[in-house]
């Protein structure tokens, strides 16, 4: 083994979301990095604005750190961040693929979760050493020694001298230091072997194009060097190598064992996906490393331009976006109702309210969404199949042998309290129990498989909300299946508005259509006319609410001193109209597109 | 140009017998205020005295609150004082809100002698219940009383208050409101809607559930019946709210709707003036437009009466429109008007800023400056909700029941 390995860790943090992960990576960098801290913005791992204020974290960022040991000798961490969210779990294994060691954030006051353990399993799968870590030892509330037992128990790693630490104080961290030079194994790899390197995150960069964040499993890499994509199949020349601190450092090579950045001119991230493995074009390694996935978008959804929003604008700022996110998909579709917009594709319903958040706030661009659908199999009777991702284009029902719906493997842990409403929730939501276990004597697993379309609305939200923010959930795609589903159309004012079109199971096309008609009669202002809201399953109308028509809205007396506060509320009365949408006669808000299927389970 | 207007003179009396179920207005009740009553006569003395520099004025309104609250003494100070600092026309129009039951033969026929020429009664309904309902202090016997009082003492222009939709009356119940108001001969009529406001005891039922309020298309349906009824009588329905027999138009109100400058005067009051006469100098806009102010007084009784105690007069809010805030304040407060807006009169608001082509028929000026909201304005036309023509445009009665909507589109 080359001695520069000996006092190289790589390691990631991985911890339920609020766990203190991001707090935790702070700490480090405070302590052995090399930013100044009064640089530091709260949580710097965490870059994005909407990643800070939601406390999940999107995209990577990875960081350099020393660390004087007790040995006497420096270390170099490199600490790979990973993405918080159920969303990106792919991305989240390679991040754990570009480790050696993982330590596991546990809160001392909350014990394992479902995601936790979601994560535990992928850095098991790729053979990490894991570090157990109890954190907010800082509270009253924490009970360490139970938590030990349960990492024991639900894990099955020795938890007995996990350090207990304070990410939030500092306290105990310097010890949790000292531990993981000890515990996390050094890399290994040959220098002078052929290049083998593996991309675990992108972005992209304006003036020096993506910028790869790799992890270099044997060979170097330098300036100059021919590298290949070996899934991609592409070559580029290599123009810059160096370290994050997380700033970039350049540096002349990167060896086996060490983490660091890459550029190479190259102009999509989608050139340099994660997962795939960089080599030398001339000198190649036999084989890429295992575990490379094309991306695959599970949720759609069409992004419209609002009112007043040019076509173009919206062009641009999705063409950006996917510069960088290669998980990201779109192309043009056409609404009678809305116009000239696209299709989406995202990884997640999280991964979809960040695009549509970052259209708004950093391209200040006013969009539409539609609702977010799945992709339906359709089999036709002529033996075809098509992919509907857009509940509008689903065929002719004359035509359609059958319906297939994706479903997922859903993985709920919860404290034994909430089992029964869980039951209920995930029954309405037609799903199917496979498993449920008693992990420890208050906390339970259970095992749904639900259909993904189940799960997309607000699955998560009535999760939480029914177990007071105690369950957590964890998903992934596991088939498509056979389904009795029917298009639930909306009709306002008798003209179908296809931007509601939606796909639902149909024993529920009646509970549904209902729901929607009486949702919408709320959110559609009164006009001067009636406008009747339909539901409708092909041509038979199922639902029927009217909004009745508004006939009085005039300020009965204006005298001296009522201008200023009459104007304000005529100004406040036109602000409302903007944001409306006009359908033959009538006024939708916008709002109305994503809200609509937004109803309360219990009642 | 609001220069060019003779400007008006409000004075605002915050004191009640006791407060309605519905007012929203800044008024208190009078008995737990009355050591306050002569001292905020003498700060609103003082504030008349600071902010009259001898411009015209050709009405002065006495509103609140209930200013016949007030003795004829106390009011006949504030009058005096007002016309020491302010030139007001020998012929003006001075009115006095008088609530029944703070009024006698005696006091009418001194507020009469001190040159108040019309009184505003509020009489809101004939009916014993609904008057009770609403939280009001007197009977409509009282209220007819009072009437042939003021008659006795020499008032010839007399405004009644009629509210409408009042929760769980019905339209026959109206009509013979109207009636028996209508037999009572006023020179005008303020036929109003109640409306919920924030803050209102009924506003609290409402939310409680506890107020079920009249339907729209009833509440409409007063209206339109009520308004054809007054017509039919002999009253021009010449605002959303107001009727008047033929030359006994509110003079004082109608300046609100034509962008005319007024001085509120008290607690809270509000106020629309040029700079000039704000500050007594002549100052213009480079462009020549004059500069024009909303001025709200302040409304915590403690702190006005202590800052002009120490001869300081402060505002709580200095507002200076802009020119569009001149034009679309024009254009809304004018649509309230049965005779709506001239092109003409509003691009004089708009002055000189975008009126550089001096031969632009003011029409062709108004449907540039409003080229985004025409088409909504066409549809309203072509629905029947508003009349256009060349030198104007107006709202039907059918637009009235709309009027926030065709209103808003100008702001």
């Amino acid at each position: 083994m080359e001695d520069y390995l000996k006092y190289i860790r790589n390691f990631s943090i991985i911890a339920h979301i609020d766990h203190g992960k991001s707090t935790l990576a702070d700490r480090l960098i405070e302590k052995a990095g090399m930013v100044d801290t009064h640089d530091m913005k709260d949580q710097y791992l965490d870059n994005m604005d909407i990643e800070r204020e939601r406390g999940i974290t999107i995209k990577l960022q990875t960081t350099r750190l020393k660390y004087k040991a007790g040995d006497g000798e420096t270390y170099t961490l490199n600490l790979i961040d990973t993405p918080g969210h159920v969303d990106f779990n792919y991305e989240v294994s390679r991040s754990l693929a570009a480790c050696d060691g993982a330590v596991l954030v546990v809160d001392a006051t909350q014990g394992v979760e479902a995601q936790t353990l979601g994560n535990v399993y992928l850095a098991m799968d790729e053979d990490l050493e894991i570090l157990p870590v109890l954190n907010k030892m800082d509270l009253d509330s924490a009970r360490p020694e139970e938590c030990k037992e349960e990492i024991e128990d639900i894990i099955g790693i020795d938890a007995e001298d996990a350090p207990e630490i304070s990410a939030k104080t500092g306290y105990g961290v310097d010890g949790m230091l000292e531990k993981l030079v000890r515990v996390l194994p050094p890399p290994q790899g040959d220098p002078e072997g052929k290049l083998k390197a593996l991309i675990f995150d992108s972005y992209y960069d304006s003036y020096k194009g993506v910028v790869i964040y790799s992890r270099i499993f044997d060979g170097t890499v330098k300036k100059g060097d021919i590298i290949l994509m070996m899934n991609a199949g592409k070559k580029y020349e290599v123009t810059e190598v160096g370290y994050c601190l997380p700033a970039m450092k350049p540096a002349d090579s990167l060896r086996a064992g060490e983490v660091g950045y890459i550029c190479a001119s190259i102009k999509r991230v989608a050139d340099a996906r994660v997962g795939d493995t960089i080599t030398h074009a001339e000198a190649p390694t036999e084989k890429p490393l295992k575990g490379y996935k094309k991306a695959q978008s599970m949720v759609y959804c069409g992004i419209y331009p609002a009112e007043g929003e040019k076509y173009e604008n919206v062009k641009d700022a999705l063409e950006k976006l996917q510069v960088n996110d290669a998980a990201f998909t779109f192309e043009p579709e056409n609404s009678t109702a809305l116009g000239f917009g696209y299709r989406c594709g995202f990884l997640g319903l999280l991964h979809m309210d960040v695009i549509v958040e970052r259209l708004e706030r950093e391209f200040d661009l006013d969009v539409i969404t539609t609702l977010p659908s799945v992709i339906y199999k359709v089999i036709m009777k002529d033996g075809s199949v098509q992919m509907i991702q857009n509940p509008t284009n689903l065929p002719d029902p004359a035509e359609i042998q059958e319906i297939q719906e994706p479903i997922v493997k859903a993985n709920i842990m919860t404290p034994k309290d909430y089992v029964g409403s869980i039951m209920t929730l995930c029954q309405n939501r037609r799903g199917k129990m496979t498993n449920m276990e008693y992990l420890t004597e208050t906390r339970v697993q259970l095992d749904y498989e639900l259909p993904l379309n189940e799960v997309i609305y607000d699955f998560f939200d009535a999760l939480k909300s029914r177990t007071r923010g105690y369950a957590s959930l964890d998903y992934e795609f596991y088939k498509y299946q056979k389904a009795k589903l029917v298009k639930l159309d909306i009709l306002l004012n008798k003209d179908l508005v296809d931007a509601f079109s939606t796909i639902v199971p149909e024993s529920e096309a009646y509970a549904k259509g209902r729901a929607m008609c009486a949702k919408l009669k709320k959110i559609i202002p009164m006009h001067q006319f009636e406008v009747p809201i339909q539901a409708a399953v092909g041509q038979k109308i199922i639902a029927r609410e009217t909004v009745r028509a508004y006939r009085k809205d005039v300020i009965a007396k204006c005298y001296g001193g009522d201008i200023s506060r009459k104007k304000k509320l005529l100004e406040k009365q036109k602000e409302g109209k903007k944001r409306m949408r006009q359908f033959g006669k009538v006024d939708v808000p916008q709002e109305a597109f994503t809200e609509v299927l937004k109803f309360d389970d219990d009642k | 140009m609001t220069t060019n207007k003779t400007g008006g003179i409000y004075i605002h009396i915050p004191f009640c017998l006791r407060k309605c179920n519905y007012c929203s207005f800044l008024s208190f009740p009078a008995g737990e205020m009355q050591p306050w009553v002569e001292r905020y006569v003498d700060c609103l003395i003082r504030e008349i005295r600071i902010r009259g520099h001898g411009e015209r004025a050709d009405t002065i309104y006495f509103g609140g609150g209930t200013p016949s609250i007030l003795s004829a003494e106390q009011i006949s100070r504030i009058l005096d004082s007002v016309q020491k600092v302010f030139e007001v026309a020998p012929d003006s129009e001075i009115t006095l809100e008088a609530n029944p039951a703070t009024l006698d033969p005696g006091k009418l026929a001194a507020f009469r002698a001190l040159g108040i020429n019309r009184l505003s009664m509020g009489v809101q309904s004939t009916d014993d219940e609904i008057l009770r309902y609403l939280g009001r202090v007197h009977t409509a016997a009282q209220a007819r009383k009072d009437v042939k009082d003021a008659r006795r003492a020499g008032f010839t222009n007399i405004n009644m208050d009629l509210i409408f939709a009042v929760p769980g009356t019905t339209v026959d119940g109206v009509m013979k409101d109207l009636e028996r108001l209508v037999a009572l001969e006023p020179e005008h009529i303020s036929f109003y809607s109640l409306q919920l406001v924030e803050g209102t005891p009924f506003f609290r039922e409402f939310e409680e559930g506890r107020l079920r309020e009249v339907p729209d298309f009833v509440d409409r349906d007063m209206y339109h019946r009520g308004c054809a009824f007054l017509r039919e009588h002999g009253f021009e329905h010449y605002e959303i709210s107001n009727f008047a027999r033929p030359g006994r138009r509110s003079r004082h109100n109608s300046k609100y709707w034509s962008m005319a400058p007024y001085w509120g005067l008290g607690l809270g009051a509000s106020s629309y003036l040029p700079e000039p006469r704000r500050l007594g100098t002549e100052e213009k806009t480079f462009s020549g437009r004059t500069r024009n102010f909303r001025i709200v007084n302040e409304s915590d009784m403690e702190k006005y009466c202590g800052d002009l105690e120490k001869g300081e007069y402060r505002p709580a809010e200095v507002h200076e429109n802009s020119e569009r805030d001149d034009v679309s304040e024009g254009v809304f407060t004018g649509l309230r008007r049965a005779c709506g807006i001239t092109f003409q009169e509003i691009r004089e608001l708009s002055r000189s800023e975008d009126c550089r082509d001096e031969d632009e028929d003011p029409r062709d000026w108004f449907f540039r400056y409003y080229k985004e909201e025409m088409p909504e304005l066409m549809a309203f036309r072509d629905s029947g909700f508003v009349d256009l023509d060349g030198r104007g445009m107006r709202l039907t009665e059918k637009g009235i029941d709309i009027s926030n909507r065709i209103m808003a589109l100008f702001v």
